[in-house]
């Protein structure tokens, strides 16, 4: 290849994102975080389109879980930046207002009930999207009724979906990592999200549940057209499923394109391997 | 009861077969069971009898989305008419073989009445066949439909379609993953003339929109069961294949409604009374109880919701009517055992004590104390018992309230009978194969003997040739083999079907069996040994999983041992034992002496001890053709897959090196390494 066409490609790696972030399904416009003298996320700008499948990726330290943490409103952008949720500003908005609106998430520390089994954390994350009236939570008929049957069927659609069926009873301490990161993608499921945001889903699993999470991600995202994005360390994985990655270094963007591009950027190498 | 006085009548002496065969003694059923033959029944119409005699009773439960649906007769019948209406729009004619593979599901058995509501027949498969061997049966067949459970039964079905030309059309039920195949197949799948891929619910809509837009009427399909041949075949299903290739055994409707007839004449059971399905719908057993049993006495079949949630299942259904493999019972009995191993003090006592008790219960139930009623103080203390110890035990394994349990497909061993019994459980074994529907004998109430396997079914002979092969000729005996006419011919002779079984007809009238008539080995002094007695002695330890005795033209017995996994691995985690998976767990020095224990108690209830054993550093398996899809070893090939490993145990080494080819559910192979210790057992100390 040339010269003139490496940096041609290296530089279209480098303009801002392919979607107006106001016009994507889930973007942010100047987002900045800051946490006193440190800089986690730095002035980030991104769109992600309806249906697709993003990676965030970089070095530990490069702000990956900050910005989706600014994404879905556990962090407040610093003044100036703006997240944006189907087209809205939703910056102002806490997470369980964002998640009502479509925007679901798993977490790389797991934030399951341990006590509890799979069932009730599944369910227990449906209620918080049920939010029944005082009137229909104390008159147990009717519409009241009829929304547990269906929040009942939507929870047991998700089991099956993710296989489930033999853990419904188990107690989340007493499950395998694999099958406890499974859990958490249902409880982020029953808010049937239209945007789910992915923290290292796969971290420490397998390669079997590796195999099996990607199969879930794969058929959810091809199947029911759910928009995922993704912090990912794995590059085969992040090659072999994503359709976009975003590299972050330092809480910047690097890089952003289409895998295969963005891993054969040098930049993009020098950032993870150290070497010049 | 023990001994039936008229059992001698019932045995004639000295028959002379009418061409060449030679039977020496024929057994048939107590007198007291007559069970009329009925010939004039097709199975899709005793459907048909149920919707119109009680259509509101339950006939299926499946399990969905957490909760059990049910179907009644009505609906069963409802759903077989749509999906036969709809696989006759696919081509599908009288006497076209239906192909079908997967789980335990409704749907499965709503296929198999619509073909035979149609004049076809059935031909069901194990779930977790290879590509090769699903290739070889669909050639045997040659059928132009195949209904495949799911995405990872369509692929194997694709893999091998080119080599398959009468294949059109692959119906799937469970729609996960199957979006991928709407636009046509995946690049993978580079296939000349690919099939038709529908759904099941696909058919099942064009079979009603035949029939919600009168282009059929509502007597149509009653019109075509009604024209059903009832001597025609109505299922093939596959021999258990432990000397090659499964052949398919053509079973009519005649074959399997006798059968049901007598069943339920022995052992009555309410109607609704719940049945759970579980065993792989291609073994016979389990066809014979879905398609017959639970036909004629009216009973509801329990579909689980997943092979991973059958165990769960089948404790939330607790049936009336349990069928089960020998490896389930011994399963149970292995997983009872090392749970009480590790329970608390109080409760090992309280079980140990009740176990006392049971067995000497058991010992009237089916021992050397047949003869004689237990004592009212023995059934009182059985009785107090059953509350404290062996209730909570059945409770844990859904036997709760089980009335009729039985067991088939080879042999239970009698530690294991009695177990059960000592529990209050009233097993019965069931001796059959596929070509006489699964059943030709069966214990009776109060006549259960633990080294038997009962008497013959009413309208049924079992005969015996002078080299001890047993022989069974009746209304149960298939036609022969589906497009093998020259097994047919060895198999079948003046009306008696060979079954290859080395056995005896008792004086009580009861049939033993010893072993395959091939599998008998023969030391080189001349003592002859069953090899699977031995076998079955070894695997009532809660830490084998499977056992081979060899010793065919050598000096002594040698065994090769699996160890049952979950139960030697939480053994060696209490030892604070550091293994590194399977492989390694098998050659730790400590698990090594746990077996030569095993060994040592089997040896002791020996005539021909075992001297050399090793534990292989593999399971047996079927993917590598080691075991029957149901659980049988294939002795030949497991002999001549370790000829290596067998020369050193009767070759006096120590250890023994081996590479094993291993193959994956999807035909994938690869090479294993393993080194075993061989251990040589102190024989005078034990046998003296």
């Amino acid at each position: 290849m040339a010269a003139g066409t490496e940096e041609e490609a290296a530089a279209r790696l480098r303009t801002g994102p392919r979607v107006p972030p106001e016009e994507a399904i889930l973007g942010c416009r100047d987002v900045t975080k800051t946490f006193g003298a440190v800089t986690a996320v730095d002035d980030v700008t991104m769109g992600v389109e309806a249906g697709e499948w993003v990676a965030i990726v970089g070095p530990n330290g490069a702000g990956k879980t900050s910005l989706l943490n600014a994404l879905n409103g556990f962090y407040e952008p610093d003044p100036g930046g703006q997240v944006f949720l189907k087209g809205e500003d939703v910056t102002g908005l806490p997470e369980h207002e964002r998640a009502r609106r479509g925007l679901g998430r798993t977490f790389q520390g797991l934030e399951l009930f341990e006590s509890e089994d799979v069932l009730e954390n599944i369910k227990t994350t449906r209620a918080v999207h049920e939010r029944p009236s005082l009137l229909e939570a104390m008159l147990y008929f009717g519409p009241g009724r009829r929304k547990e049957a269906e929040s009942t069927r939507r929870v047991e659609e998700i089991i099956d979906y993710l296989e489930l069926w033999e853990h419904r009873h188990s107690r989340i301490a007493s499950l395998p990592l694999g099958i406890r990161r499974r859990v958490d993608l249902a409880r982020s499921l029953a808010l049937e999200p239209d945007v789910l945001l992915l923290d290292e889903a796969m971290s420490g699993l397998t390669f079997d549940e590796k195999y099996d999470m990607v199969r879930f991600l794969t058929d959810l995202h091809e199947q029911e057209s759910l928009t995922l994005v993704m912090i990912e360390h794995d590059l085969e994985v992040v090659t072999e499923v994503s359709d976009r990655m975003i590299v972050l270094q330092e809480g910047g963007v690097i890089a952003r394109g289409p895998p295969d591009a963005v891993t054969a950027d040098p930049e993009v190498a020098r950032v993870y391997t150290g070497v010049e | 009861m023990a001994t039936d006085e008229a059992a001698t009548d019932r045995i004639d002496s000295a028959t002379e077969g009418e061409g060449t065969l030679r039977v020496d003694r024929v057994l048939t059923a107590p007198e007291e069971e007559s069970v009329p033959i009925v010939s004039d029944k097709a199975l899709p119409e005793i459907l048909l009898d149920h919707v119109g005699e009680h259509g509101d009773d339950v006939a299926l439960r499946w399990k969905r989305y957490g909760v059990w649906q049910e179907y009644t007769w009505e609906e069963y019948y409802d759903e077989v008419e749509r999906f036969a209406l709809g696989l006759e729009t696919l081509g599908f004619r009288e006497g076209d073989v239906l192909f079908t593979i997967g789980y335990n599901r409704p749907h499965q058995l709503w296929a198999w009445l619509a073909a035979q509501s149609l004049g076809g027949m059935a031909a069901p498969n194990y779930e977790d066949m290879l590509p090769e061997d699903i290739r070889d049966q669909l050639q045997l067949l040659e059928p132009n439909v195949v209904y495949a459970e799911d995405q990872e039964m369509v692929d194997k079905i694709l893999l091998v379609a080119d080599e398959v030309p009468s294949l059109e059309t692959v119906v799937y039920r469970d729609e996960k993953g199957m979006f991928r195949y709407e636009d046509g197949l995946p690049p993978r799948f580079d296939l000349d003339d690919p099939p038709e891929i529908r759904s099941y619910d696909e058919i099942r809509a064009t079979g009603t929109e035949r029939r919600e837009s009168g282009e059929v009427g509502g007597d149509y399909l009653p019109g075509r069961v009604e024209a059903i041949d009832p001597q025609s075949p109505a299922m093939l299903p596959p021999t258990s294949g432990t000397t090659g290739m499964p052949k398919r055994v053509q079973l009519s409707h005649f074959n399997f409604v006798n059968l049901a007839n007598a069943a339920i004449e022995i052992d009555p059971l309410p109607k609704e009374s719940d049945y759970f399905s579980y065993l792989p719908m291609a073994w016979v057993g389990e066809q014979m109880i879905l398609i017959a049993a639970a036909f004629v006495g009216g009973w509801t079949a329990n579909f689980p919701e997943q092979p991973e949630t059958e165990m769960e299942d089948l404790r939330e259904i607790g049936p009336e009517i349990i069928f089960s493999s020998p490896r389930t019972y011994e399963a149970w009995v292995a997983d009872i055992k090392a749970k009480i191993e590790n329970t608390s003090f109080l409760k090992r006592v309280v079980y140990e004590q009740s176990m006392k008790v049971g067995r000497r219960l058991a010992a009237h139930v089916s021992g050397d104390e047949r003869d004689s009623d237990p004592p009212a103080w023995l059934r009182f203390v059985h009785w107090l018992f059953y509350w404290v110890s062996y209730r909570p035990i059945l409770d844990k394994i859904g036997l709760k309230r089980a009335k009729n349990v039985y067991t088939g497909g080879g042999p239970l061993g009698e530690e294991h009978f009695s177990y059960y019994h000592a529990l209050g459980v009233p097993l019965k074994q069931i001796w059959g194969q596929s070509e006489v529907c699964g059943f030709v004998t069966m214990h009776r109430d109060g006549d259960i003997q633990a080294d038997t396997v009962g008497e013959v079914f009413p309208n049924v002979e079992v005969g015996i040739t002078p080299e001890g092969e047993l022989l069974v000729r009746g209304p149960v005996v298939t036609s022969g083999y589906y497009n093998m006419p020259e097994k047919t011919e060895s198999a079948i002779e003046d009306g008696w079907l060979h079954t290859d079984d080395f056995g005896a007809l008792t004086d009580e009238g009861h049939v033993k069996i010893f072993d395959r008539m091939d599998d008998v080995l023969e030391l080189n002094d001349g003592t002859a040994v069953a090899p699977i007695s031995v076998e079955t002695k070894l695997k009532f330890n809660p830490y084998v999983k499977d056992a081979l005795v060899v010793g065919d033209g050598r000096d002594y017995l040698a065994a090769v041992l699996n160890i049952r996994f979950d139960n030697v691995a939480e053994w060696a985690d209490q030892r604070d034992i550091q293994y590194a998976g399977y492989r390694d767990l098998t050659q730790k020095e400590p698990v090594l002496e746990l077996m030569r224990e095993v060994v040592a108690e089997t040896n002791a209830d020996l005539d021909d001890p075992i001297r050399r054993f090793v534990v292989l550093f593999k399971e047996f398996d079927a993917d590598d053709g080691e075991l029957t899809r149901t659980g049988k070893i294939r002795r030949e090939v497991v002999v001549d897959r370790y000829d290596e490993l067998l020369a050193g145990l009767y070759g006096g080494a120590d250890e023994i090196e081996m590479d094993v080819t291993i193959t994956y559910q999807d035909g994938r192979e690869s090479v294993e390494h393993g080194r075993m210790r061989v251990l040589e057992m102190d024989v005078d100390e034990v046998t003296d």
